[in-house]
């Protein structure tokens, strides 16, 4: 498989106050090959959205390395427009996301302007009708403005946006967190369709474990700035190990009586990432902490299984 | 078992009326809450759960407006109450109610402390000594650590969770018999919804309190509840024990609905195809018609009556008709 995106220590400390850092990102290492459908996968606070802007570009990281099918872009000051095309994003609250005073045509065509990808009015038109059909919407849209569509349509006009340009991949950041469940379903739907039938690499972002399991072919499990556990998405759920995963896992609600285990309600709650507990930041809430080593080592991620990485002393 | 009624809303209609039309935002929706049950009421967006709620804290304001229905609340119809007297009485005392966002409930430049009080003076002529006392009670109770510190806060310095068990112990301190919830948990991560969804359970027997759960996520009331009411566009389109619903979901919306939510032993989402009506608008007949399977020409024309499928399990769909009829009959009109 083609590699696409490596990151490799990446960290990414906001300035808080002096000498202090809200540590958003500490650390993560991950490579995403394409074609995947990538799950990042956390509460607020985990760091899972820095991270996905982080692989944009479109924050710096503080520091650690992105490769870009093998260029470090991190080393760019600006990224080159050509490279920005390549890489979109779908965000996750598209009431805010589309510009109220801009008519469909010219959210969904603004890139395609940018780029000097068509030429007048009507290339541009032609372009967009073609990718709002794509989107499961009609050309009776284009003239429309974002207020007078649902927020299911509106989400589809963000996707539409973000695959104009023909990218090679897209970060969805929570893309259906805001929509109702019948409309969350079309939309799921309608980001698998494109991915097939576009090659598409998708970066999914969600705090949602059922979501993610249904959608995306690898997970990274994020807690306060690091991953705690990495692989494909059927090994995780089949067998999760890392104490924080299983106790995500057993306080989701379930529709099924039958299918709840044992709940393993976790004790605080997450911890500030201004001062993040030493050693293993989960030891705070940790239920199976084994001692000190906890306390004071922080655990590197190591692959327990074939291609599914812990960052755990239980494993050690 | 024969259950103390404790709520009964009948044919509650509710409209607004704004610059675009009339929203027809319930269209006679009829519920019965027993007393010390987990009661879940679910839907999308727009189907009228919250509106429900509004209506039986008299708190439907303007442009919106009660049209008719009844809400018999311990045998006197809450509708024919003055302002004052549901003030007075119910509202805060009989009834409490928690919110979606609490940071935004509760009242930014007053501390913690005093506001859980502020309900305890007022309600239940304590002194202010006693209150104060009390509310360390209430909140020690809520499992909030360090309550003499976080009495002296204010409520933007807590977290999510903690602001939503300041606002549970504000709401049992007057020992309501109804505690309205209106979307608890939403605004919070999975692993602090557990803790909150766990501790509701446990203060809600323990002060023999029953719970009107609006949410729009099924699996937490199939967590929580006891029963469950589903909603679709201003209609209760179904009834039952939360087992009934969840395994043998009679209304095609119902159905859809669990099809569509992702879960364990799920690989692929089914969607509801078309979307939620315009209530100005509203599809004649069942308000389902347009998006469903099994659409028949009655349909269109009719609102279908409620029928009770099987014990303590009631729907309003044409599919049934001339099914199981006898026990809790309904009357939609």
């Amino acid at each position: 498989m083609e590699e696409l995106i490596k990151l490799r220590e990446i960290k990414k400390y906001f300035p808080w106050k002096r000498h202090e850092y809200v540590k958003a990102v500490d650390g993560v290492s991950l490579q995403i090959n394409k074609r995947d459908i990538f799950g990042l996968v956390g509460e607020s606070g985990s760091g899972k959205t820095t991270l996905g802007r982080i692989m944009l570009h479109l924050i710096d990281s503080t520091s650690g390395e992105i490769f870009y099918k093998g260029e470090d872009i991190t080393k760019i000051k600006r990224l080159e427009k050509s490279m920005r095309r390549n890489m979109q994003i779908v965000f996750q609250d598209p009431y805010s996301s589309l510009h109220p005073r801009k008519k469909i045509k010219d959210i969904i065509g603004s890139g395609l302007r940018t780029h000097h990808l068509v030429k007048g009015e009507g290339e541009l038109i032609t372009k967009v009708e073609e990718f709002l059909n794509l989107v499961g919407m009609g050309e009776e849209h284009l003239y429309r403005y974002p207020h007078e569509l649902s927020g299911g349509q509106r989400q589809r006009v963000a996707i539409a946006r973000a695959l104009i340009l023909n990218p090679e991949f897209v970060v969805l950041d929570e893309p259906t967190s805001s929509l109702d469940v019948s409309v969350q379903a079309e939309i799921l739907n309608l980001l698998k369709r494109l991915r097939e039938e576009l090659n598409l690499t998708y970066i999914f972002i969600t705090h949602d474990l059922y979501l993610a399991r249904i959608i995306t072919e690898k997970i990274a499990i994020m807690y306060l700035g690091k991953i705690a556990e990495y692989g494909e998405t059927e090994n995780i759920f089949e067998n999760p190990l890392h104490p924080y995963t299983r106790a995500l896992f057993s306080v989701v609600p379930k529709l099924d009586p039958k299918k709840r285990i044992k709940k393993i309600i976790l004790k605080g709650e997450i911890p500030s990432p201004i001062n993040p507990p030493l050693g293993c930041r989960f030891h705070t809430r940790c239920s199976e902490k084994i001692g000190e080593i906890c306390e004071k080592v922080s655990p590197s991620l190591k692959e327990i299984e074939h291609k599914h990485f812990v960052s755990c002393h239980l494993y050690d | 078992m024969i259950k103390d009624l404790l709520l009964e809303i009948k044919d509650l209609r509710i409209n607004f009326y704004t610059y675009r039309g009339v929203v027809k935002a319930l269209n006679g929706v009829n519920l019965k809450i027993y007393k010390g049950e987990f009661f879940g009421l679910v839907g999308e967006t727009g189907c009228g759960k919250s509106v429900t709620a509004s209506g039986v804290l008299n708190l439907v304001q303007n442009p919106g407006k009660i049209e008719r229905g009844e809400i018999i609340f311990k045998g006197r119809d809450l509708l024919k109450m003055s302002k004052e007297e549901i003030r007075e009485k119910i509202r805060g005392k009989e009834i409490t109610m928690i919110m979606q966002y609490p940071v935004s409930a509760l009242n930014p430049v007053m501390n913690n402390g005093d506001q859980i009080a502020e309900g305890l003076i007022a309600n239940k002529n304590m002194s202010e000594r006693e209150a104060k006392k009390r509310v360390i009670e209430l909140l020690r109770e809520v499992n909030i650590p360090e309550p003499e510190k976080i009495v002296h806060q204010y409520p933007h310095q807590l977290s999510g969770g903690m602001a939503q068990r300041v606002m549970i112990a504000m709401m049992l301190s007057t020992e309501p018999s109804l505690l309205i919830a209106d979307e608890p948990t939403t605004a919070l991560d999975v692993s602090i919804q557990a803790q909150v969804l766990s501790l509701l359970k446990d203060l809600i027997s323990k002060h023999r309190a029953t719970v009107l759960l609006i949410t729009h996520d099924l699996s937490v009331v199939a967590e929580t509840c006891d029963r469950v009411g589903v909603m679709y566009a201003g209609d209760m389109v179904e009834v039952g024990e939360v087992d009934q619903i969840i395994n043998n979901p009679q209304h095609p919306y119902t159905k859809g609905l669990i099809n569509a939510i992702p879960s364990a032993q799920r690989n692929e989402l089914v969607e509801i195809r078309g979307s939620v009506p315009d209530l100005v608008n509203p599809p004649s007949g069942c308000r389902f018609h347009p998006r469903c399977d099994y659409v028949r020409d009655l349909c269109k024309n009719e609102k279908p009556k409620v029928l009770q499928v099987e014990k303590n399990h009631i729907v309003a769909c044409f599919l049934y008709k001339g099914g199981y009829e006898g026990g809790e009959s309904g009357r939609t009109d």
